[in-house]
């Protein structure tokens, strides 16, 4: 019959500084460490650099008098593939726990946490009679070994997972069928409308757009106006942070989806190293693509604590940041998770505002979203147009949305979840390219609060048109599936987020694509009509269109530039308020990304756009000194 | 009680007592020129012939004739919109310090001259208050440092052009104002609160410029315009001289401010009262306060100035908003200074040269007026008993007659195509003519002897001592 091995007498510290693995000073600072934030000492050791993951787990085996085994081939050897098949990987994966065989001696469990609250309630739940026998794998072994069994698995419920849980709620179906038909009745009227009278559809057609533009200037107005009060009253104060009790932190996933950025990835590394949250309490991630070596050449080269796991997600089609991060998902340990890009650079008390926020959320939130701001906004006209772009959308417009009470469109990164309500509504869509936008829309209505948090993270902003257009390409080809994701619900949204919500969604989601498709027409008949001082278009505007059109073309351009540039005020970016008079430029290239989107809609609607991050010549700013 | 109903309260009373004021005036026979003239404007741009906005002829601020557009009974639209002004004024002084200057608030609101304007001149007013409020905003934004004050405070200024385009001579005295109190903080942060606070006037200049070439073919009709607002102002001899004179203009200001100092006496009292409070700033601070008088002056110099006692009204805001925002209270001498300039604002508008407000005190008084709509009445009557289908006239003169007969269709008026073939063959044309006697106008120009009642082709069908009536022989 198979026993659990005794744990010696000696500490885990002491095995470790007699092996000379660590030394004195290490062993009293990780001492200090665990008094201050609590969490194993092992694993602080780890954690904080000084002790590399085997001798971690070899130490321990030797502690607990366990056997130790880090040869994957022999590990591999040990299981019974059909006994393991009876499991969920899933649950597996959360409880770090392998079920190798089973004898009439007992049970063989593979594990890298033995002793931990999580290994006993797998245990007590699946072999409670049975007498068990542990052996101890590394972290990363656990991962592989899960993989070689289920990685397909894994990977059918990264890719499929929402539509296996809310088919409805998948971009994986760019049009449904009744949107095909609407869009067929649409141009069929259109064109018997234009045979019939052309005139009376195209004045129509000009005052719908007119009456859209008034609506959403008073809207951005309104959300402009209620983020701005935001400015008055802090949702985590400094002394919330500073009064927080640390050692009842929860443990916090980083998930860190990268392709081919190995010129990048040190920046997060040193970030999060200096973040103001107890390392042995983050559980970083690092996604990536099977063949991106360079990146994980390059994140092995920085000696990261054992606190980070590479997994490399396999490959598959859609290959996409959001079916990375399913796949990494079935990995986290943290009660919460956030993303971060590759060359992020988070304020260091974020995780913490995080962790407060959800607090005083009461339950009620699924997310918050922290600020997004760049580091290298003098670099040129573009990053000083991208930073004016994300301090008013970051600073007032989603406050702005939180302050009302309506749907928010989640940024990229430094977005923070509870874990579990994620995993719930089946975390994010890999088909949508702006699957944050999608998740933000989707979790409000499913009854859920969605917050922002008063910190910001620093990132690169894009300096090159090309690479600029590429990515916004990609943002505004989102916003359009999500559009067209929750619009073919439109009664379930309704019903699910109310009228404010629901008008919110299509002036925020549909409207922004919409806006800049419509942009370009427009300007070009008012630049005709400016050139030419032709009387041929007078028919198109009667007066009353004619005075609406004039309104949105003075005014709606005013109110654009105006809103923008009161955003350098919360960040002090003085020197960029000039530029706020040269968005019209900046909108044109939204324009162009529009139409790229437009036609990827149709041709190519999961291809992800590839941002290329670390061209920027400037340095990044040192955490904390943001 | 919750400070919503109490606005909603507010709102209530001051638009009864603002209609029933501009009500019984009417059954007394009298109304505001102003009134009839926006009025008529408005009914142009939506009834006219053709129904174009342009009719309000974009030579006056386009927010006076709002409330005209969207009330149709126009003795309501000017009580309604300064309803509005007011309330919202209240809301925000609400929110700042209520209790101690509540006396001086009610004797702001029940002013026989803020009455006359919320009556009457609701742009007037509109202006004075927002004028207030943005500099108040400015303020607020420099002490407490949120941008939203600063965003609307910019707005504020900009809307202030669209009620009176003197606004844009206040740009200067915001630009040292942020000039002073910015200095130390950076060229890049004076820049861009000075942009921030001034790029909504600015825009809306030319938003304007850019309308008046759209629709007139000249940017600078508004200003050109024989109808220009600012050629619209009857001027006394004596600003005539001060017109173009820095130092005359100094002068002719004092002496208004000595006609108006009764009046305005919490604004003087503010004055002195800034320092006590206000120490880190006090220069620029004062810059701000004398806005009031600035504008006077840049009126004054070019000669867009005419003297009337409701411009107190402003230095009452100025002195109201002031004193509950920088808690200036519990002075004695503030206290007293309000109840001499409201008991001033009834006896000293019997003596303006400004014959409605004076009419109006007048009437609050006495209860009796000079009626001024009888004739345009009876014209109107006139025009249509005789059964005339389409009316040559100059609506420069005679709007009112326009509103009476609230039928534009039946008027051959200037801004029409067809206009001026009318008055060169009007037999071809109109039916009936109607001639202004006592005032320089084109139908007097075109047929100076209509004024004996000649007329060749027309029969002089009424005549009293303004006006001669003709209609077509048959």
């Amino acid at each position: 019959m198979w026993v659990s091995g005794g744990t010696s007498k000696e500490r885990i510290g002491e095995v470790l500084l007699k092996k000379g693995l660590i030394t004195q000073q290490q062993l009293e600072e990780a001492l200090e460490y665990q008094k201050k934030y609590g969490g194993r000492l092992g694993w602080i050791l780890a954690s904080l650099g000084y002790i590399r993951r085997i001798d971690l787990f070899r130490t321990l085996a030797e502690h607990l008098g366990l056997e130790f085994i880090d040869d994957l081939e022999k590990i591999k050897s040990l299981v019974d593939k059909n006994f393991l098949m009876r499991f969920d990987p899933e649950e597996l994966a959360r409880y770090e726990v392998i079920p190798a065989r089973q004898t009439q001696e007992g049970v063989l469990l593979l594990t890298s946490y033995p002793n931990s609250e999580k290994f006993h309630e797998f245990v007590r739940r699946h072999f409670e009679d049975k007498p068990i026998k542990e052996i101890i794998i590394t972290d990363l072994d656990l991962i592989k070994t899960l993989e070689t069994y289920f990685k397909d698995h894994f990977v059918d419920r990264a890719v499929h997972g929402l539509f296996y849980l809310s088919p409805e709620y998948s971009a994986s179906q760019v049009f449904s069928k009744g949107q095909v038909f609407f869009m067929g009745l649409f141009l069929y009227g259109s064109l018997l409308w234009i045979y019939y009278d052309a005139v009376s559809y195209v004045i129509t057609l000009i005052a719908v757009i007119q009456v859209f533009y008034v609506i959403s200037i008073l809207f951005k107005l309104l959300v402009s106006l209620a983020g701005a009060k935001s400015e008055m009253q802090q949702f985590i104060t400094e002394d919330e942070v500073k009064n927080l009790d640390e050692k009842d932190l929860p443990v916090y996933t980083v998930l860190v989806p990268v392709y081919k950025e190995p010129e990048v990835i040190g920046i997060l590394i040193n970030s999060l190293k200096k973040m103001d949250y107890p390392q042995n309490k983050l559980d970083v991630i690092l996604l990536l693509e099977e063949d991106d070596k360079e990146t994980l050449e390059a994140a092995k080269a920085q000696k990261p604590p054992a606190n980070w796991r590479f997994i490399i997600v396999p490959p598959s089609l859609p290959k996409t940041k959001p079916k990375a991060c399913n796949y990494g998902l079935f990995f986290a340990r943290g009660k919460y998770l956030t993303i971060y890009d590759a060359e992020d650079i988070p304020e260091p008390d974020q995780l913490k505002k995080a962790v407060i926020a959800f607090e005083k959320g009461g339950g009620q939130y699924i997310c918050f979203q922290a600020a997004l701001n760049y580091f290298n906004k003098d670099e040129n006209f573009l990053t000083k147009m991208f930073t004016l772009e994300y301090s008013y959308w970051f600073d007032y417009l989603l406050p702005g949305l939180y302050n009302l009470k309506l749907p928010i469109p989640l940024g990229g990164t430094s977005n923070h979840f509870d874990v579990e309500k994620l995993k719930e509504i089946g975390a994010w869509d890999p088909f949508n390219t702006t699957e944050d936008a999608d998740l933000g829309v989707r979790a409000f209505g499913k009854g859920y609060k969605v917050g922002v948090i008063n910190s910001t993270t620093y990132e690169e902003a894009n300096a090159r048109v090309r690479n600029w257009i590429r990515q916004r390409s990609r943002w505004i080809k989102g916003y359009m599936q999500t559009w067209l994701v929750h619009a073919r619900n439109s009664k379930k949204l309704y019903k699910n987020v109310g009228l404010r919500g629901f008008l919110a969604f299509h002036l925020l989601i549909g409207g922004t694509p919409l806006v800049f498709l419509i942009n370009p027409i427009m300007w070009l008949v008012f630049i005709f009509w400016l050139v030419t001082k032709t009387k041929a278009l007078d028919i198109f505007f009667p007066p009353w269109l004619l005075y609406l059109s004039l309104f949105n073309l003075l005014f709606g351009n005013f109110m654009g530039i105006y809103l923008n540039m009161i955003a350098v005020f919360k960040r002090r970016y003085y020197n960029l308020l000039p530029y706020a008079f040269l968005n019209p430029i900046y909108w044109m290239l939204h324009s162009r990304a529009s139409y790229k989107a437009l036609y990827e809609l149709f041709t190519k609607p999961f291809y992800w756009q590839k941002t290329q991050h670390g061209i920027t010549k400037y340095k990044p700013p040192i955490v904390g000194a943001v | 009680m919750r400070p919503l109903l109490v606005l909603y309260l507010l709102f209530l009373c001051l638009i009864f007592l603002f209609y029933t004021a501009s009500h019984t005036l009417y059954e007394a026979g009298y109304v505001h020129l102003n009134v009839l003239f926006y009025a008529e404007k408005v009914l142009l741009a939506k009834e006219g012939e053709p129904p174009r906005l342009e009719n309000i002829g974009l030579v006056y601020p386009p927010l006076a004739f709002l409330p005209f557009w969207f009330v149709s009974d126009y003795l309501m639209a000017s009580p309604f919109a300064s309803a509005i002004t007011l309330t919202l004024f209240f809301s925000f002084l609400l929110k700042r310090c209520l209790s101690p200057v509540y006396f001086i608030v009610v004797s702001l609101l029940l002013n026989p001259l803020t009455i006359f304007l919320a009556v009457y001149r609701f742009e007037v007013l509109s202006f004075y208050i927002l004028l207030t409020l943005s500099v108040m905003f400015l303020i607020l934004h420099m002490e407490m440092g949120y941008s939203i004050y600063l965003f609307v405070g910019g707005f504020l200024l900009g809307l202030c052009f669209f009620f009176d385009f003197r606004s844009v001579f206040l740009i200067p005295l915001f630009v040292l104002f942020i000039f002073f109190t910015t200095k130390q903080a950076g060229r890049d942060y004076t820049l861009a609160l000075t942009m921030v606070k001034l790029t909504p006037i600015v825009f809306f200049v030319f938003i304007w410029l850019y309308l008046n070439w759209v629709f007139t073919g000249d940017p600078l009709t508004f200003i050109k315009s024989p109808y220009s607002f600012f050629k619209g102002r009857a001027l006394g001899t004596d600003v005539l001289v001060a017109k173009g004179s820095i130092l005359g203009s100094l002068k002719y200001s004092a002496l208004q401010l000595f006609y108006l100092l009764p009046l305005i006496l919490p604004y003087v009292v503010v004055l002195f009262k800034l320092k006590k409070y206000r120490v880190l700033y006090l220069f620029p601070l004062y810059l701000l306060y004398l806005s009031p008088i600035t504008l006077m002056l840049f009126s004054i110099y070019f000669s867009y100035f005419f003297p009337s006692y409701y411009y107190s009204v402003l230095f009452l805001a100025f002195a109201v908003t002031f004193a509950s925002s920088l808690n200036i209270r519990g002075s004695k001498a503030l206290a007293v200074a309000f109840i001499v300039s409201f008991l001033a604002s009834w006896v000293l508008p019997l003596y303006s040269k400004e014959e409605n407000e004076k009419n109006f005190v007048k009437f609050l008084l006495t209860g009796r007026v000079k009626e001024n709509i009888g004739e345009y009445i009876k014209v109107a009557k006139v025009l249509k008993d005789q059964g005339c289908e389409k009316t040559l006239l100059d609506d420069k003169t005679d709007f009112p007659v326009v509103v009476f007969s609230q039928n534009p269709k039946k008027f051959y008026l200037p801004y029409m195509y067809e206009y001026y073939s009318a008055l060169s063959t009007p037999i071809a044309f109109a039916d009936c003519i109607l001639v202004n006697k006592n005032s320089q106008n084109i139908i007097l120009d075109r047929f100076p002897t209509s004024k004996m009642g000649f007329l060749k082709g027309y029969m002089l069908v009424y005549s009293d001592e303004t006006y001669n009536v003709f209609k077509r022989v048959r």
